[in-house]
């Protein structure tokens, strides 16, 4: 209660000294409006749900969540730019969505068109099997894929989406040849991955939390172990350098002040930096990250090399 | 399953949920224009203050509620509320245009009830062990399913069979629109986004039933329906009467409607067309089926109130949705920190069956409710002016597409989609193919490239379409659907009525 | 587009149907043709279905040559004038939601709707009462759906 108070305080004291910057007297000085470019029941809107409430406490106005799916995501991305650009509108934004989606297709929108200013966390991916699945490790799946190649079925959802890259990337990684099945969703994939319809799921530790009674994780592609799976190994632990999945950030409108943006950038750290805040979101199988608004260019860079390698492979550039 | 849970289902602050929840559902189903689907997307942050068997309670009240209200619409409009009550249209509106449109509501509200009862039960007593159903259907499965609902198509347009291809081709094209899941291709957008979203079921759905409907409303000063000579009142015996002797049907109906609502994404509209079409193949007065036939009515409002319940036996025991309405109320769950799965059922036991004793509540709270609104709607639809109907009716076209999706495009697609389809209608091309083709469109697609995909890994392909008993099964059925009036073409037909006629 | 054949049974040559199927055979090419840039996996469906869209409007036109069926029966009563105003007006209204905002869209669209559906006289009655009306209905949804339910209805741009 006290650590509230006093972040509360700080808080206030912040936004009053930043304020003078900001057109307002104190910024946020009305209802945000949170876009998510999903509809509801997802990550995305459960997440965002999540941060709601913390926000309320530090700025004390209301975080809107405002659902504009379709398109996997890119139908809200292409119409974002078109919004009040005052500080008071952002959209949840989503990797490697924003990177490949404009990399494949004509979607309306340029990675750089979002500005990005936070990256709160990711879904670490992860290979999924079902509880009485014959594949006890890595190695008895990577060996069933050695010996028969391409027989060794993944689901997944969707294509060019963060399972569909892990795929790739894992393929490549470890020199074997699985197949992808895309199917409509994480809630489909999962299905078919306990229907037997295919031998493993590439989805998330997410996922993995969800359905913690049938399902097993062979590894995850974090940096270290999930608080929630402490005896699931990393990819990293077991030889094959994989680490991401899919991170969420969050992005204002083209022409929204840097004062606005480096407000929210700290408001969302601050959430994000919340011990309870964790704890609901290790809870439900998210791992952390830290990205400001003046580390995002960096960050997002970094992610975009990565997955021109992957996007090579999938023949959608040179 | 102890008494217990069934007083909390009973507490004043949960009746008057279950009550709020259910009055509401009707109303938003009922309106032309408002969705189901909507409905609770709309009203699901409300939920997020109270305790989560609360929570769910309402939202359950709003299901079964607007799913049923659907039928109003259907009836009184000629415009589903939801897809699911695409397969009341067919009798529902021609009733209601010879007079007997209060018959239709009463019929629509007892068989609602029944199915919802049905489908609630399925959930309280069976729910672990009709899961395993779910599983039990696969990417294959699903495929000739929709194969299935295909063909149940061109049955129901009998005498204009072809035209009934060609608009479920047409809708199965539309389908394609946008991105696709398996391939990742844009397709048919033409580089605006626009139409990457693809095109809406329910704003095509609107568009396709409720502007024609519109567009001829405001052509001539008569009254937009007949008022029967019969004394006001419910005709609640008469109701019954026909309810009683058609207790077989709406017995199969809503078991097909829970059947169908186990298989994650099957819904509503799959359900009610498959009981359509079983009870006019079964009943003694198949031609009349179409030009306002009471039973169809029964069979449809039965199977898509079970659909309710059903639907949410994957969704609980396996934490995967079984229709869109599920999706969402899932989310709400895990918002609430519940997670599905066994435990559910085990550890926490009070919220589920405190949910599923409210959701019983509120299904027969539905009688009530539904004959009294049902009442009111059928007298206002009749006694407002026209100059106040078409207006309201085309504002809630766009405000109810509006907010599927927060997407004006989605309302220019509707409208499109809606002056198209009165000039298709006027040739004899009728909306429910289209929609039909557009549902299960993606649900074809996808289910036929993944098969492909696992034939190929697995090295054969064609095998891949015929494993298991399940799929044998449905191709049999399909088989013998298509065959099946064929053969009595060709062997003359035993009941003596006309085959090839147009169809109303 | 036919008016109305009264008799069913006349072997006439359904005409409309068929230059429907026609539209139809065309757009199923055109579906077709632009399966170019798909994946082999994304073009699969779209082929087969414009493929089987073709066939059947060329069946379909052929059918109708060979052995004319009865004619599908249309009412060509009814104001072909309001109708098209009824068109327009949805149209103006959903093309200037974004522009004029959720509800000076609404309000002129409410009101076109109404001039276009009236049949009874005017009086300055029914114009106070429709008035009312319009506005509590306009009034409500919005208050429901923007305010209540929190759906971000388009705002006013030209503002």
């Amino acid at each position: 209660m006290k650590t509230r108070l006093v972040t509360t305080l700080t808080g206030v004291l912040a936004s009053l000294t930043m304020g003078a910057a900001v057109a307002q007297s104190d910024f946020p000085s009305e209802d945000l409006s949170y876009v998510i470019p999903f509809g509801p029941g997802g990550e995305s809107d459960i997440s965002a749900r999540l941060q709601q409430e913390y926000f309320k406490e530090i700025t004390g106005q209301e975080a809107v969540i405002e659902y504009k799916p379709g398109g996997g995501g890119a139908v809200a991305w292409s119409q974002f730019n078109d919004m009040p650009s005052d500080g008071h509108t952002i959209i949840g934004t989503n990797l490697p969505h924003i990177i490949l989606q404009p990399l494949a297709k004509d979607v309306g929108f340029e990675t750089s068109d979002l500005n990005n200013f936070y990256f709160f966390h990711y879904s670490p991916d992860a290979i999924l099997v079902p509880a009485d699945s014959p594949y006890e490790s890595l190695d008895d799946l990577v060996d069933a894929a050695e010996k028969a190649p391409g027989t060794v079925t993944f689901s997944g959802s969707g294509t060019y989406s963060a399972n569909h890259v892990a795929q790739t990337r894992f393929d490549s990684l470890a020199d074997i040849t699985t197949t992808y099945i895309p199917y409509k969703g994480t809630g489909a994939a999962v299905t078919a991955l306990k229907s037997g319809e295919v031998q493993a799921e590439w989805g998330y530790s997410t996922v993995a939390a969800n359905h913690q009674g049938d399902t097993r994780m062979l590894a995850i592609a974090s940096s270290e172990r999930h608080p929630l799976f402490p005896d699931v190994p990393t990819f990293q632990e077991l030889g094959y350098d994989l680490e991401g999945g899919a991170y969420r950030g969050m992005a204002v409108p083209e022409g929204t002040p840097e004062e606005a943006q480096q407000r929210l950038s700290e408001i969302f750290q601050e959430i994000n930096e919340d011990p309870a805040f964790v704890e609901r979101m290790q809870e439900l199988g998210f791992f952390m990250v830290d990205v400001p608004v003046d580390e995002v260019d960096e960050f997002l860079a970094e992610r975009q090399a990565e997955y021109e390698e992957v996007a090579r492979g999938f023949d959608l550039i040179d | 399953m102890s008494w217990s849970f069934l007083l909390a289902a009973l507490t004043p602050f949960n009746l008057m949920l279950a009550f709020i929840g259910v009055g509401a559902g009707i109303i938003i189903g009922g309106l032309p224009g408002l969705s189901a689907t909507m409905a609770v997307a709309v009203l699901v942050p409300v939920t997020f203050g109270m305790e989560p068997a609360s929570g769910l309670i309402m939202l359950g009240a709003i299901y079964t509620g607007a799913i049923y209200g659907g039928a109003y619409s259907a009836i009184l409009v000629n415009t589903p509320g939801t897809p699911s009550a695409i397969a009341t249209t067919f009798d529902g509106y021609p009733m209601a245009k010879r007079g007997d449109g209060d018959l239709a509501v009463t019929l629509a509200t007892l068989s609602s009830v029944v199915g919802g009862l049905t489908g609630a039960i399925a959930l309280l007593t069976l729910a672990p062990l009709l899961a395993t159903i779910a599983l039990q259907f696969g990417s294959v499965e699903y495929f000739w399913l929709a194969v299935l609902g295909l063909t149940l198509i061109s049955a129901l347009s009998e005498g204009a069979t072809l035209k009934g291809f060609m608009g479920a081709s047409l809708g199965l094209l539309l389908s394609t629109v946008g991105v696709a899941v398996v391939g990742g291709d844009v397709r048919y957008t033409f580089g605006s986004s626009l139409l990457l979203g693809g095109v809406e079921i329910i704003s095509a759905l609107i568009g396709l039933y409720c502007i024609p409907v519109l567009i001829d409303l405001v052509a001539t000063p008569d009254p937009h329906l007949r008022v029967s000579n019969k004394a006001g009142g419910f005709r609640l015996r008469e109701a019954m009467g026909l309810a009683l002797r058609s207790k077989f049907n709406m017995a199969r109906s809503a078991v097909i409607g829970t059947v169908v609502a186990i298989l994650p994404g099957a819904g509503g509209s799959i359900a009610s067309l498959v009981s359509y079409s079983e009870a006019r193949r079964s009943s003694p007065r198949r031609e009349r089926f179409g030009q306002g036939e009471p039973d169809g009515i029964l069979a449809t409002e039965s199977a898509n109130n079970a659909t309710v319940g059903g639907g949410f036996i994957p969704t609980l025991v396996l934490g995967i949705p079984g229709t869109p309405p599920d999706a969402i109320i899932l989310g709400a769950l895990l918002v609430q920190g519940v997670r599905t799965g066994p435990e559910l059922f085990t550890e926490n036991a009070a919220i589920s069956y405190t949910f599923i004793y409210g959701l019983l509540i509120a299904t027969l709270l539905l009688l009530p409710m539904g004959l009294i609104i049902g009442r009111y709607a059928f007298k206002s639809i009749i006694a407002i002016p026209k100059a106040i109907l078409a207006p309201t009716v085309a504002f809630m076209t766009v405000i109810g597409t509006y907010a599927i999706r927060n997407n004006t495009w989605d309302v220019l697609i509707m409208l499109v989609l809606g002056v198209v389809g009165w000039f298709l209608n006027r040739a004899g091309f009728k909306p429910s193919p289209i929609v039909l083709g557009l549902i299960l469109g993606p649900i074809a697609e996808q289910g036929f490239v993944q098969a492909v995909l696992m034939g190929q890994a697995q090295g054969a392909v064609v095998p891949m379409f015929f494993r298991g008993p399940i799929s044998w099964t449905i191709v049999a059925i399909i088989v013998i659907a298509t065959l099946y009036p064929l053969a009595r073409l060709v062997l003359g037909n035993p009941r003596g009525s006309g085959e090839v006629r147009e169809n109303e | 587009m036919n008016d109305s054949t009264m008799d069913p049974k006349a072997n006439r040559r359904d005409i409309a149907g068929m230059a429907y199927a026609l539209a139809f055979a065309v757009l199923g090419g055109l579906a077709l043709y632009y399966t170019d840039d798909m994946s082999t996996l994304g073009a699969v469906f779209p082929q087969t279905i414009a493929s089987a869209l073709i066939i059947f409007s060329l069946a379909y036109i052929t059918q109708n040559l060979v052995s004319p069926g009865s004619v599908h029966p249309v009412s060509g009563e009814g104001s072909w004038i309001r109708r098209g105003l009824l068109i327009a007006v949805m149209l103006v209204w959903v093309l200037t939601l974004n522009w004029l905002g959720f509800i000076a869209a609404g309000v002129l669209g409410f009101i076109g709707m109404i001039l276009v559906g009236n049949y009874d006289a005017w009086s300055l009655r029914r114009v106070l009462i429709y008035a009312l009306v319009s506005a509590l209905i306009i009034g409500g949804f919005y208050t429901l759906f923007a305010v209540v339910l929190n759906v971000p209805l388009p705002p006013p741009r030209w503002l």
